[in-house]
């Protein structure tokens, strides 16, 4: 069987996960490092609610670009994402299941969990689980969350996060990023080649580092305004709009070393404030206020 | 014992970390020994599996009934239980209360001449079965993880989530509670390749039922067959494996079901540092691999993998291709390496930070760069040697930035070696770049090189003065710079590596560099900076063997040479071993009670009698031998020269009355006597010798 292009995979995961009862989502509209920022996953991680979605979400690292020229790394690559809060007895079975989908048999390859321990300390948060090796490839972060934004998760959702072009490598056998068949007749170079040249030019050379700064700054502003307006996901919004202008500035190499842990100070103080903000809003509005444990803040 | 049966007790939880893995099954042992004490259950053995998907208890021959419990605790005094009408007191009530017994059951006893009450507590043994649940459950919630976590809606704490119990007494389940589960009679096998669950009858089919289901459950078992397996597979590919023992550890927690499979790689990237690809392979993938008969790497590598041992090809086909992704990422980042050169790196640390209030690695280069010119001429060393100690000094942390080494951080100074060989430096600068992180621990290797030597200690010594200078000087539990281990390299290095400083003079050229970045005391820090590292010198030298006494002795007259210090020691401790050195002591010891400082050594040689005239002649004799001796620094000859005094010494104690009526006489002997004990002063601090 021809093995499956790039976005039959997207497709067939996203089918699998809908057949599991996951709310299918689009990518958030916003520059994020990872699928984990996505509200979806973030603030919802929190409260008491059951919640399941699976989406995919482009990935900007800005200081990763290699101006198309390594087979391997990219400043914009997809993820694949999936929350299931809580985290059912059966998950891994799941997980495996979708691994089926996509055209794995783990009963036909080598496949092993490895421990890898989450930390985000920008959004104070962490959860233990494995990186998930096939064949020696890592293919998948597996991470049961712990505390978001230094709140603890009650229930404990698990985070399911697959590394797309990784897969679709693999599935299709071929060795650059840029040679994956995003679908019959057209390559992911097609497709982001052109992309990865302009964005990492801009990236490490172009960008305006004043306005970058000046931007943070706004932003940051915004933010605590619209907080103090009691508007936790507009707020979380801007904490977003913070964090990439840290990772531009970041690639630029415009961040002395002695400013660097001050922003990321002033990214978690936002986070923080968002993430204590969304509690507040689903516990008062929301009906299971009675099961979120007291004192949750660290 | 009376009747018994086998007990198992399996937790079953998702993938289990390595590390963590290896620690629970032995607290599992330790803790299911002392709980089946504590409950008087007898039993003949208890031994613990682990397997990623499980941990596994199996106590032998464990009694079906606890022994009855039969003893006897002592309470107060009876004066103090009993009132004066013979009411109990509180303290009697109390006691018994705390007992669990009726105050009215307190018998009296008499112990060693007083009267005691006594509380007898008495219980049948209940069968095993009625204790093993709440017993097992005690047990799985005792184990101590690193860090654990919660799962689902539950408020159970484990390592990782627990997917079943199962828990047989004989062929009865024992139903123990845990993590919202109920033990029960089923296990599961291998994640893929079994059937899924098993039942099992009784503790006697358990491992059976493992087996059947795919998992080799016994740690030991497993890494004798990875250990066999990977010796055959390197035999296979023709050549020896390189088998780090902490990756093999790990390999071992990684699989159920483990198989030994040999792959390749495209032999082109043999070009490329071996660290590199030995650390791609170990690091990120856990490969071991293959080393030809002359030591050189091969393109095979050695998998361990947890799938079908009958898809071991298609298996290993499939690593290649990742470690193919893999070899060349880091081919990628070291032909980019290659293209940079190191001296633009050297400008790039700048941007990276040493110590925050301590400036930049490139501060810190700048410093190391002149301390190691001081260090030379400590050192005395030749006017090329000292130029490449600089130039390495200069080049020793530009790999840093390197791409390889942000990849692979193991591989720093490694990667600067080759760097420095491919932009043209000499080979004793590459050699020096790497040794310069030398030693790391105690115990290992040291600089090869004096180039080498110079720019460890600079660096070690750079680092030491700037956080003593910030006021970070180590405590006793908290040594965040890691300060000891890098004054105990820089002593290391010059009691067995050849390399010549002094303290006072090193500290201060070292201390010289934060002059401009730092206020701070300069003469306070480097007696602080001293007295740190005599510190360490002293509890070295202990630790090679010589008395403290020796040690204390030795360092009150030379701390600031530490090799000179290290070479009195030797001398005094063989010494130290010899009869005429023992009986010397004894008299130097005896002569140094007695004698009055203020006095002098001006001695008459006129009122002296023989004694004290050979003892004189003796002294005098010496003296220029020993000086002799101690000018060139042979400390065996000083010593030997002091031990030739045993006869006119122990002479003239035995001969003389030191402390004669006449004044006159005794202030000679006495003056003698301070002239014999100076003559020692230059060696060693006698007076500290203990016998």
């Amino acid at each position: 069987m021809k093995p499956k292009s790039f976005q039959e995979i997207i497709l067939t995961l996203s089918g699998y996960w809908a057949d599991q009862g996951c709310v299918v989502l689009q990518p958030y509209d916003m520059e994020v490092g990872a699928g984990t920022s996505h509200p979806a996953t973030l603030l919802r991680a929190l409260g008491p609610d059951d919640w399941k979605c699976a989406y995919v979400q482009p990935s900007r690292r800005p200081a990763d670009g290699r101006y198309g020229e390594n087979p391997n790394r990219l400043q914009h690559y997809y993820q694949f994402q999936v929350l299931l809060k809580p985290s059912p007895d059966n998950v891994l079975d799941l997980y495996f299941g979708s691994l089926r989908a996509i055209g794995i048999d783990p009963a036909e390859h080598d496949v092993r969990l490895v421990e890898d321990d989450w930390e985000n300390p920008t959004v104070g948060a962490w959860g233990l689980g494995w990186e998930i090796w096939l064949n020696g490839m890592e293919c998948t972060q597996f991470t049961y969350f712990q505390q978001v934004g230094g709140f603890e998760c009650r229930p404990v959702p698990a985070e399911i996060t697959y590394g797309l072009e990784r897969l679709a490598m693999y599935i299709q056998g071929v060795d650059s990023v840029y040679d994956i068949e995003w679908v019959e007749g057209r390559s992911y170079g097609d497709v982001f080649l052109r992309n990865e040249q302009q964005y990492s030019s801009y990236n490490f050379e172009v960008a305006d580092t004043e306005m970058l700064r000046r931007n943070f700054d706004v932003f940051e502003t915004e933010c605590r305004r619209t907080l103090d307006a009691g508007l936790a996901l507009p707020a979380y919004d801007y904490v977003l709009k913070c964090s990439h202008a840290f990772n531009l500035l970041d690639a630029r190499g415009a961040i002395a070393v002695t400013e660097r842990q001050g922003f990321i100070m002033r990214v978690r103080a936002l986070a923080k404030a968002c993430c204590g903000a969304y509690i507040d809003l689903v516990t008062t509005s929301g009906e299971s206020a009675a099961s979120l444990p007291e004192g949750g803040a660290l | 014992m009376t009747d018994s049966r086998d007990l198992v007790f399996e937790i079953g939880v998702e993938e289990i970390p390595s590390g963590a893995l290896y620690e629970a099954t032995s607290q599992l042992k330790s803790l299911a020994a002392s709980a089946l004490k504590d409950a008087r259950l007898e039993y003949s053995g208890v031994v613990t599996f682990g397997a990623p998907r499980r941990l596994v208890l199996v106590v032998e021959g464990l009694a079906e009934r606890q022994n009855d419990l039969d003893m006897r605790a002592k309470g107060p005094a009876v004066r103090g239980a009993y009132d004066e009408n013979g009411e109990p007191t509180k303290a009697a009530l109390g006691f018994a209360r705390g007992k669990g017994v009726d105050v009215s059951d307190l018998v009296r006893d008499t112990e060693n001449g007083g009267e005691y009450v006594y509380a007898v507590i008495r219980a049948d043994g209940l069968p095993a079965a009625d204790v093993l649940p709440a017993l097992l459950t005690r047990l799985a919630a005792g184990i101590d993880w690193p860090k654990s976590q919660r799962w689902g809606r539950g408020d159970a704490r484990f390592i990782r989530p627990v997917r079943w119990l199962l828990a047989l007494f004989g062929a009865d389940v024992v139903p123990v509670e845990f993590a919202g589960l109920t033990a029960g009679r089923v296990t599961h096998g291998h994640r893929f390749l079994s059937q899924g669950a098993y039942e099992v009858p009784s503790v006697s089919e358990f491992f059976e039922a493992l087996a059947r289901g795919g998992v080799m459950v016994d740690g030991e078992m497993r890494a004798g067959f990875i250990r066999e397996g990977i010796e055959a597979a390197a035999a296979e590919a023709g050549g020896g494996a390189v088998v780090p023992e902490k990756v093999f550890a790990e390999v071992v927690n990684l699989v159920e079901s483990p198989t030994v499979g040999v792959g390749h790689f495209d032999p082109a990237f043999l070009r490329v540092p071996r660290e590199i690809l030995e650390t791609a392979m170990e690091s990120h993938q856990r490969y071991f691999p293959v080393e030809d008969a002359d030591g050189g790497l091969t393109d095979a590598f050695i998998v361990v993998h947890n799938g079908d041992p009958d898809r071991t090809d298609a298996i290993v086909r499939g690593h290649e291709r990742v470690i193919r992704a893999r070899l060349s990422d880091a081919a990628f980042f070291y032909d980019e390496d290659l293209k940079a050169g190191m001296e633009s790196w050297v400008d790039r640390l700048g941007s990276a930070v040493f110590q925050e209030k301590l400036g930049s690695v490139a501060d810190k280069v700048a410093r190391v760069e002149r301390l190691t010119g001081a260090l030379a001429t400590l050192h005395g060393a030749g006017p090329e040697e000292a130029s490449r100690a600089m130039r390495a000094a200069h080049l020793c942390k530009a790999d840093l930035v390197s791409h390889a080494v942000v990849e692979f951080p193991t591989l720093q100074g490694v990667m600067g070696r080759y760097y420095a060989l491919a932009s043209g430096e000499h080979e004793a600068v590459a050699q020096a770049i790497v040794e310069h992180y030398l030693p790391r621990f105690s115990g290992d290797a040291l600089p090869s090189s004096v180039a080498g030597l110079l720019v460890s200690a600079s660096d070690k010594l750079d680092t030491v003065c700037g956080i003593f200078a910030l006021g970070q000087a180590p405590t006793g539990s908290a040594d965040p710079y890691a300060l000891r281990r890098s004054t105990i390299g820089v002593l290391a290095m010059v009691l067995d590596g050849g390399l010549r400083l002094t303290l006072d003079d090193a500290i201060a050229a070292a201390l010289d560099g934060y002059r401009d970045v730092l206020g701070f005391d300069l003469e306070a820090t480097g007696a602080a900076v001293k007295a740190f590292a005599v510190g360490r010198l002293e509890i070295m030298l202990r630790d090679r063997g010589h008395e403290f006494d020796t040690v204390d002795a030795v360092l009150h007259v030379a701390a600031d040479d530490p090799g000179d210090t290290a070479r009195r020691c030797e001398a005094l401790t063989a010494a130290r071993a010899t009869a005429p050195m023992i009986d010397v002591t004894t008299a130097y010891a005896r002569a140094r009670n007695l004698g009055d400082q203020a006095l002098g050594v001006a001695y008459d040689r006129t009122i002296m009698g023989a004694a004290e005239s050979a003892l004189a002649d003796a002294i005098e004799r010496s003296e220029s031998l020993v000086a002799t001796s101690v000018a060139s620094e042979d400390w065996d000859g000083a010593l030997a020269r002091l031990a030739e005094l045993r006869g006119p010494i122990d002479t003239f104690f035995t001969d003389v009355l030191v402390m004669d009526p006449d004044e006159t006489l005794r202030a000679n002997r006495l003056r003698l006597l301070n002239r014999f004990t100076a003559l020692f002063a230059g060696v060693a601090d006698f007076s500290r010798l203990q016998g």
